[in-house]
């Protein structure tokens, strides 16, 4: 029973991530309209535009289409960088111990002292606009929490007897790590990385809100920023602000779920 | 007397103390010790002596703080390499850990041929188990469908693909049945009559190491204590003071 619970909160989340990526490799046969076209500003929904204009008069509906691409791509490839990142660290640290871990576990603790939101702020105020600033301003803060969990649990796999063994046999430490360690991972690595996307997405939409996002491209944070910046709570125009704000609370809830169900299988 | 195969001279090891105030514990303090070819070395000792320290610093998987290890009188530098490292094995107490559990049984007998560059076959694997009861079906499970025992002489089959010569059994009978324990015993004496193999069988039953080893060395707080040639008598008598799986094999 409790099996299939977790099976449904996957499943579900899968659900929701598919349909997103669905949508962001599609995007230029689903969208209606160029996103960048102008016309009437300010248009209610209607058939012709499902979720009204904006004040440039550009479709809302088609903005919110391509922006999956932009939030999607920001949350998956700065996902990765972290995963990638914090099990290097970890795998390093951990089966290595000593001074390399010593010398990791204070890096790590000192790069979670930092706090994230200021430091992505000033790397973006620094950094050349664009999408791979943007992940490189989130991954670099971000990696900290996979470190350190991923690291105490490659600790514990290497103090087990079949870790002992593989060494005794004289298997290679690349062999040992990539083909021995690793895979008992796998739960962990689905979690981190499922939250690290969720994660990612939050903060490229707070950072696009605030204006210190992709220009040029269309987002969820950016569709956000601008409907903020141009009164539309003030002039009632839920169609413009409240999509983008489900789309995004969707999109982190699917890869949350995912996350939950690597975390209840580890447990 | 026979060669000597291993030794230690002076072997100490320090952890770091968790207690305040205190910097270091001494987990094993200047052993030494040596292991002849084809015997059997009882290594005996309540838990935390420091006998598993000992004898993970003897296979290789612990570096030494102090001391030297020699296999057939040259010092092993830590980490071994070549051929003392494929020579000097170790069996675990815990088979249920003892494999990869991601990887079948297949998988992981694999790799030893792989180390050694023999070819891998279903025969040459299938006549890998089949000396320990195994059957070519038990290749293609993962650990957690088989039992302790069979991982047990899993564990045992794939360490002896690298034709060893001291193998460190660090209490390998502990978590089996008596038969499987008999089982086992019964094999390591036989296969080191035939290729002359040395044990360094550490345990915390004294009985059982009186009975199947030709020395005993006893460790007190990481100190290597006396050392005892144990008397094997015959008769009625001595049947009570048997070890189970002995009693059990006989």
């Amino acid at each position: 029973m409790t099996k299939l619970r977790h099976n449904k909160a996957m499943l579900a989340g899968l659900i929701i991530i598919a349909f997103f990526v669905l949508v962001a490799l599609f995007a230029d046969l689903i969208s209606p309209y160029d996103p960048s076209a102008l016309g009437v500003a300010y248009q209610k929904p209607s058939a012709e535009h499902l979720l009204g204009t904006n004040d440039l008069g550009q479709d809302i509906f088609s903005e919110m289409i391509y922006g999956v691409r932009v939030s999607l791509f920001l949350g998956i490839f700065s996902a990765l960088i972290v995963t990638f990142v914090g099990s290097v660290f970890a795998l390093i640290a951990g089966y290595y111990g000593g001074a390399a871990d010593r010398v990791i576990c204070a890096v790590t603790d000192i790069a979670m002292a930092v706090p994230s939101l200021p430091l992505t702020l000033l790397l973006i105020a620094y950094l050349k606009s664009g999408v791979f600033s943007l992940v490189l301003a989130i991954s670099i803060t971000a990696w900290t929490g996979t470190a350190r969990i991923l690291r105490s649990r490659v600790r514990q796999i290497c103090q087990l007897p079949y870790i002992k063994i593989e060494k005794t046999l004289g298997v290679r430490t690349p062999v040992i790590l990539f083909k021995h360690v690793l895979p008992n991972l796998k739960d962990i690595l689905l979690t981190r990385m499922a939250l690290s996307v969720s994660g990612a997405m939050m903060t490229e939409s707070g950072l696009s809100f605030l204006g210190l996002g992709t220009y040029g491209q269309k987002s969820w944070g950016n569709i956000l920023h601008f409907a903020f910046f141009r009164n539309s709570i003030l002039r009632g125009q839920v169609w413009w602000y409240l999509p983008p704000i489900i789309c995004i609370c969707i999109a982190v809830m699917g890869f949350m779920l995912v996350g939950y169900y690597g975390q209840q299988k580890k447990d | 007397m026979r060669d000597v195969i291993l030794e230690a001279r002076g072997l100490t090891k320090r952890f770091r103390s968790r207690e305040e105030g205190k910097r270091s514990f001494t987990a094993v303090d200047k052993a030494s010790l040596s292991l002849c070819a084809g015997e059997t070395l009882g290594l005996l000792g309540e838990s935390g002596s420091g006998k598993s320290t000992l004898g993970q610093m003897l296979v290789g998987l612990i570096r030494p703080d102090e001391g030297t290890i020699l296999y057939r009188g040259q010092p092993l530098p830590f980490p071994f390499k070549g051929v003392p490292r494929q020579k000097i094995q170790i069996l675990f107490q815990h088979p249920e850990v003892s494999f990869n559990p991601q990887l079948t049984l297949r998988q992981s007998l694999s790799e030893p041929f792989r180390l050694r560059g023999k070819p891998v076959s279903d025969e040459a694997l299938a006549e890998c188990i089949s000396r320990f009861g195994l059957y070519p079906e038990h290749l293609e499970r993962r650990p957690g469908a088989l039992s302790g025992g069979e991982l047990q002489r899993a564990a045992l089959a794939r360490i002896l693909v690298m034709e060893p010569e001291v193998i460190l059994l660090d209490e390998p009978t502990s978590m089996l049945d008596v038969i499987t324990q008999a089982q086992i015993v019964d094999f390591l004496r036989r296969y080191r009559e035939e290729h002359g193999t040395s044990y360094l069988f550490i345990t915390h039953s004294t009985s059982l190491a009186e009975q199947v080893c030709h020395r005993i060395i006893h460790i007190r707080a990481g100190v290597l204590a006396e050392e005892e040639v144990p008397e094997r008598k015959g008769g009625e008598a001595n049947e009570k003071d048997r070890h189970p799986v002995l009693s059990e094999f006989q």
